[in-house]
């Protein structure tokens, strides 16, 4: 006990190269996250009569479920991963496969949950971790990245970026596509072959179109995020409202639980989604700054933490979850502003979901065990 | 640096890229759209839910209230709640003992915004309305409120002068005037509910509520008190005002069984009536009635369509017309008083002179056989200025016609302007909408009609027997009863027109005063003092002198401590039983009111109308007025 208690404190042991910057911001993020989840519910649940904490509670259940799951990602061997990745893969496609069956529940049009022993989960949501470990196991072995490799690494992520077609969520689809670009572009694939990939994505989204495969709503959400103002009373009506309760925040936003937008429900999936603009509209562009910056930190950690790992595997890894992060955040962050299309895409450690918040901080534990094992 | 660096620092730089986006973006919003965005979210959670200010009362001159507010339950419905429409409507008509369609109509009225209750039932009894509160489930979305309706504190008192109540219109409220007014109020319709509306309605106050994005109030935010309407005092004494209506009332019913027209020998149909009183000392009116009348309160009420309908059907003889302004008749022999004045001012006329009064009159020259009667069938010789009106020998003033005729000059409308300078021919100016301008008819008139309508006036010249017609009232000159008493006020108070008003003041509810109204001249007729003495010492020989034409109708009044004058006239129109009118001067020493009335199709002015001003002047003058009574002097 002692002798691994030794090693694992020895100088170039991973005990003392934890990195607390990134364990920091990570909870500095989720603990901004449960003021927020707090704010957006409890006028609701006040004014049903119920416990205005209810869902704060169950977030800060989350948050230390998703703590503890980043030390037990931490504490094994992050190569081991290259080993296991393979099976969590394949367990995951099946995962994605019951949700289609009617196993999974519907909410909105898409099926995208799963119950099992009580807990609902979200597949998509862990499928987009393990994706990102996949293609940094395959991509981390060849010496020269060539388009046959280009192709085989897009087939990986095309099995689940398949099944989540189906259910469908058109937002965990591109989070895909973009950790699969941003790991090509680091592994070394040529621009030429990733210009060719994206010109075939770009061919068969088209006629995804025309085949009317995508679905009404998914249109409509599109169309909306184009042209706001062409139908205000349905599917514009999210974006307005999000707008205006980011817009009314103003320099300093209208203090904490006063946000009228917020109180008064007049933006949708507000505690999931659309939490951002809880931060806008009541601690305004200040607030708002504070959050971006914290992920600015976040970000920043994952890619010294990329650069400075001993292995190609390590640095593919931790650029993926770099990605996987960025991408969530422009796009949500963006889309409650109204210059990305509005897509089912939490805002990663801050918006309510157990799913999520445990996938994160499996993330975060990812980066930490790179950044522990640099030496060895 | 190494290949893999390059590319992550590249990876970097599009992640930085985008949230430099996401800051600018957020600098616009939040900086730069700030203030809009603020006010955008405060109209989404603050809603204003108007507190309608009450309307002032109307008042008579003595301070009595004539129109005050009552409270009434109003059953709204609002769209957002309300579930199996169907049921819930026939449940509520039978409740409030009306129909579902009526229901309906109200619920759909397009002029209501989407979350507002829709009024759909006014006048609810109590009992209906804690049913409704008793049985919620059975009434999803109906929900009842009490407001201020209109009440007439004296009944169906003077409904024309004051007017009524109605939903604003469209094109009303387009009306800078109405800023204020939404949709489904009430604004004035007619009288002096739409003449003073100004004052009348007070300034609507506000109370703002919190409510969330299902339009659920979460709380008040504040509030603004109303302002409630200012009150008007009318000239109106509503004592008098009764009695000149129950007057013309009478009147009207007893002349249909009693007086017999010579034309037809059958029972005059006395069809519709007016009177009006006024000061003729600063042209306030002290009463004013027409008939037929209407009930205000059927409007208080809501008046349906077909209710309205009804009253605007001609079969209903028009009802909401006030004819006391409106009407327009040939004045008869009550204008001779006037052409008399006109004579005297262009020097046909004096007050010491003599003038034949034969049987009939025939144009000097005229071959075509055309012959005027006097009203009597006798020949009265040479009689003096004032007996041509006591006696109102219709010859002399022929005579008199056609020297205007004859002298009408390069115009050729000498007599109309003499007679235009008594105010005919033109709106009066009284503060009641509605008000007809009669017609002082001319030679351009005549020529304009006849070409507009060939076949029904074929002659396009003004001939001698125009003016001949004209001097006793007849022809195509129209007068309404307003005119007529506005220039009998200029012959008793020597010769001054006033703008006839209603209106006495406007005061606060408190009784402070805003604004009042006082007497204002709008002409002076061109007359000395003398020539009008002349005029008025006639026409006191109309109801006094054994010869006068009104003596009957005045029997048994005191007119030896109080003097009264007054003129009769039987006004003809071809294919109708002649009107009946009286106008009066009380006391004619010191003269304090001007009596007119008209009944359409009366009879002669001795039979009705005369009797009906002597029952209002016994009013006027505190002579404890007895039953109405019919004369038998059958005089013009």
């Amino acid at each position: 006990m002692e002798l691994t208690m030794g090693r694992w404190a020895s100088r170039e042991g991973p005990l003392r190269h934890l990195d607390p910057a990134l364990i920091a911001v990570a909870l500095g993020l989720a603990l901004f996250g449960l003021f927020m989840v707090f704010s957006a519910t409890q006028q609701s649940l006040r004014t049903l009569g119920e416990d205005p904490g209810f869902y704060l509670k169950k977030q800060i259940a989350f948050l230390m479920l998703g703590v503890v799951v980043m030390a037990i990602v931490a504490t094994f061997d992050y190569r081991l991963v290259k080993v296991y990745s393979g099976i969590v893969f394949g367990v995951l496609l099946f995962a994605l496969l019951l949700v289609l069956t009617p196993i999974g529940d519907e909410t909105a049009g898409a099926q995208r949950w799963i119950s099992l022993f009580g807990f609902q989960f979200q597949p998509a949501e862990i499928a987009k971790l393990t994706v990102v470990a996949m293609l940094a196991a395959y991509l981390s072995e060849l010496r020269e990245v060539r388009l046959e490799h280009v192709w085989r690494a897009a087939g990986i992520a095309a099995a689940p970026i398949a099944l989540i077609f189906l259910q469908p969520d058109v937002g965990t689809m591109m989070v895909f596509a973009a950790v699969l670009i941003a790991s090509l572009v680091v592994a070394g694939a040529r621009l030429r072959h990733i210009v060719i990939l994206l010109g075939v994505a770009v061919f068969g989204a088209i006629i995804a179109f025309h085949l009317g495969i995508v679905k009404e709503y998914q249109i409509a959400r599109l169309r909306s995020f184009l042209d706001p103002a062409a139908d205000p009373l349905v599917a514009g009506y999210n974006l307005q409202q999000a707008e205006i309760a980011i817009g009314s925040g103003g320099l300093f936003g209208r203090g904490y639980l006063n946000g009228t937008q917020t109180n008064l429900d007049f933006v949708p999936e507000q505690h999931t989604d659309f939490v951002f603009t809880v931060v806008g509209e009541e601690l305004g562009f200040v607030g708002a700054i504070l959050l971006l910056a914290l992920f600015a930190v976040l970000l920043w950690r994952g890619f010294r933490i990329a650069l400075l790992s001993r292995d190609t595997f390590g640095t593919l890894l931790a650029t993926g979850i770099v990605t996987m992060l960025a991408f969530q955040v422009v796009v949500n962050v963006g889309m409650t502003m109204g210059i990305m299309p509005v897509t089912g895409i939490p805002l990663p450690l801050v918006s309510y979901g157990g799913t999520s918040m445990l996938t994160n901080w499996a993330a975060v534990g990812l980066l930490l065990n790179v950044h522990m094992r640099r030496f060895k | 640096m190494s290949d893999g660096r390059r590319r992550m620092t590249a990876l970097a730089a599009v992640i930085a890229f985008a949230f430099a986006a996401l800051v600018t973006r957020l600098w616009f919003l939040q900086v730069l759209a700030a203030e809009e965005y603020q006010e955008r979210a405060t109209g989404n959670a603050v809603r204003l839910i108007p507190d309608p200010a009450p309307r002032g009362r109307i008042l008579d001159r003595n301070g009595e209230p004539v129109v005050d507010n009552r409270r009434t339950i109003m059953i709204t419905i609002d769209r957002d709640e309300l579930r199996d429409e169907e049921e819930v409507l026939d449940r509520l008509a039978d409740l409030l003992d009306t129909s579902t369609i009526e229901l309906g109509e109200q619920l759909h009225d397009p002029d209501y915004l989407p979350y507002q209750p829709v009024p759909v039932f006014e006048g609810a009894p109590e009992a209906a309305a804690i049913y409704i509160a008793e049985h919620p489930d059975d009434f999803p979305g109906v929900e009842f409120e009490e407001v201020g309706v209109r009440r007439y504190v004296r009944g169906l008192l003077a409904p024309h002068l004051l007017g009524y109540l109605g939903e604003i219109s469209p094109d009303e409220l387009l009306d800078p005037s109405f800023t204020d007014v939404r949709p489904g109020q009430l604004v004035g319709r007619g009288g002096v509910e739409q003449q003073y509306e100004q004052f009348l309605r007070g300034t609507d106050g506000v109370i703002k509520q919190e409510v969330n994005a299902q339009g659920e109030v979460r709380g008040i935010l504040g509030a603004e008190e109303p302002v409630p309407g200012n009150d008007l005092v009318l000239s109106i004494d509503a004592d008098i005002q009764e009695l000149t209506q129950e007057t013309l009332e009478d009147a009207v019913s007893q002349a249909r069984v009693s007086v017999v027209d010579e034309e037809t020998g059958t029972y005059v149909k006395a069809s519709a009536g007016a009177v009006v009183v006024l000061d003729p000392n600063d042209g306030h009116v002290l009463a004013m009635a027409s008939h037929p009348s209407f009930d205000p309160r059927r409007f208080a009420d809501g008046l349906t369509q077909r209710e309205f309908d009804v009253l605007r059907r001609p079969s209903s003889n028009f009802p909401l017309s006030n004819r006391a302004i409106a009407g327009q008749y040939p004045a008869g022999s009550t204008f001779k008083p006037f052409v008399a004045a006109a004579a005297m001012k262009a020097g046909y006329a004096r007050s010491e002179g003599f003038y034949p009064c034969p049987s009939e009159f025939i144009v000097p020259g005229d071959t075509s056989g055309t012959v005027f009667h006097n009203w009597e069938d006798v020949d009265r010789g040479g009689i003096s200025f004032a007996d041509a009106l006591i006696r109102s020998c219709d010859t002399v003033f022929y005579n008199w016609g056609l020297k205007f005729w004859i002298e009408r000059g390069p115009r050729g409308d000498l007599m109309q302007h003499h007679l235009r300078r008594w105010g005919f021919g033109d709106l009066s100016g009284i503060d009641v909408p509605g008000e007809a301008s009669g017609r002082v008819p001319d030679a351009s008139w005549k020529q304009d009609i006849n070409a507009a309508y060939p076949n029904l006036f074929p002659e396009p010249t003004w001939l001698p027997g125009d003016n001949i017609n004209m001097s006793i009232g007849q022809g195509d000159l129209l007068v309404t009863p307003l005119q007529l008493a506005v220039g009998y006020g200029a012959l008793a108070n020597g010769g001054t027109l006033y703008r006839p008003q209603v209106a006495l003041r406007v005061q606060r509810p408190d009784g402070t005063p805003v604004r009042r109204f006082e007497g204002e001249q709008i002409g002076r007729v061109p007359l000395r003092r003398p020539q009008l003495a002349a005029i008025m010492n006639a026409l006191r020989g109309v109801v006094s002198s054994p010869a006068g034409t009104a003596t009957g109708a005045f029997a048994g009044f005191p007119l030896s401590s109080i003097s009264v004058a007054g003129k009769t006239g039987t006004a003809e129109v071809h294919g109708k039983q002649p009107h009946s009118w009286f106008a009066a001067i009380a006391p004619a020493d010191d003269p304090q009111f001007v009596v007119v009335a008209v009944i359409e199709e009366g009879g002669h002015g001795s039979q009705v109308a005369a009797p009906i001003v002597r029952r209002v002047l016994e009013g006027l003058l505190h002579l404890e007025p007895g039953a109405f009574q019919i004369s038998e002097q059958v005089t013009d």
